[in-house]
């Protein structure tokens, strides 16, 4: 757990928002806002992962130590 | 040393989300959240070290488990509490994360009366000697 995962939600961020500015301009408005829904759902799962991942360790401090 | 590591991810985590905030604020939140778990990964493990100890000191003296249980229950649920409350504060809602508090005070509440319970049995059993 380093700080990896940062600069991966910072690129997912940025390539997403290129993307975004390329669809818009080339007017196919629809097409972007699903792209950036895209982009937002994988760093949400990848966030949801890491709070999965505290949850388990705080669960292991309840039950390992009770 | 561990506290310089965490030092430099919060400043980076920070930045990060800063400039994300321009293109893409839901992203920008989600990076500071990310830096926060972050820290807290890399500081368990001193956590555990604490809790290891506090256990052993507490499996010399004759308290039994279940209040041993219970503060280790208590102490993370109030940590839960506080991490979810800050994430959604973070994200602007600060009403909804009033209410979360208040859930997290409530639950600790619930979860220590058996302790309160006990307490009283034995002031009064000290009291009637």
């Amino acid at each position: 757990m380093d700080i990896s995962v940062i600069f991966k939600i910072a690129a997912i961020g940025i390539l997403i928002t290129v993307i975004c500015q390329i669809l818009k301009k080339s007017d196919r408005d629809d097409i972007a806002t699903l792209v950036a829904l895209a982009g937002l759902i994988i760093v949400l799962s990848l966030v949801v992962n890491m709070v999965g991942d505290l949850f388990d360790s705080l669960k292991s401090i309840i039950n390992l130590y009770g | 040393m561990a506290v310089i590591k965490i030092a430099v991810v919060a400043v980076i985590a920070s930045v990060v989300s800063l400039y994300l905030k321009k293109y893409s604020p839901e992203t920008a939140t989600l990076a500071a959240i990310a830096g926060g778990l972050i820290i807290i990964f890399l500081i368990a493990d001193y956590a555990f070290g604490v809790a290891l100890y506090v256990r052993s000191f507490f499996s010399e003296t004759q308290i039994d488990s279940v209040l041993v249980k219970t503060v280790f229950k208590v102490t993370a649920v109030a940590y839960l509490t506080e991490f979810s409350a800050g994430t959604v504060r973070d994200l602007g809602e600060a009403g909804l994360s009033e209410k979360v508090l208040l859930a997290g005070k409530i639950a600790v509440l619930s979860m220590s009366l058996p302790v309160i319970g006990s307490l009283f049995s034995l002031i009064v059993r000290i009291v009637n000697g």
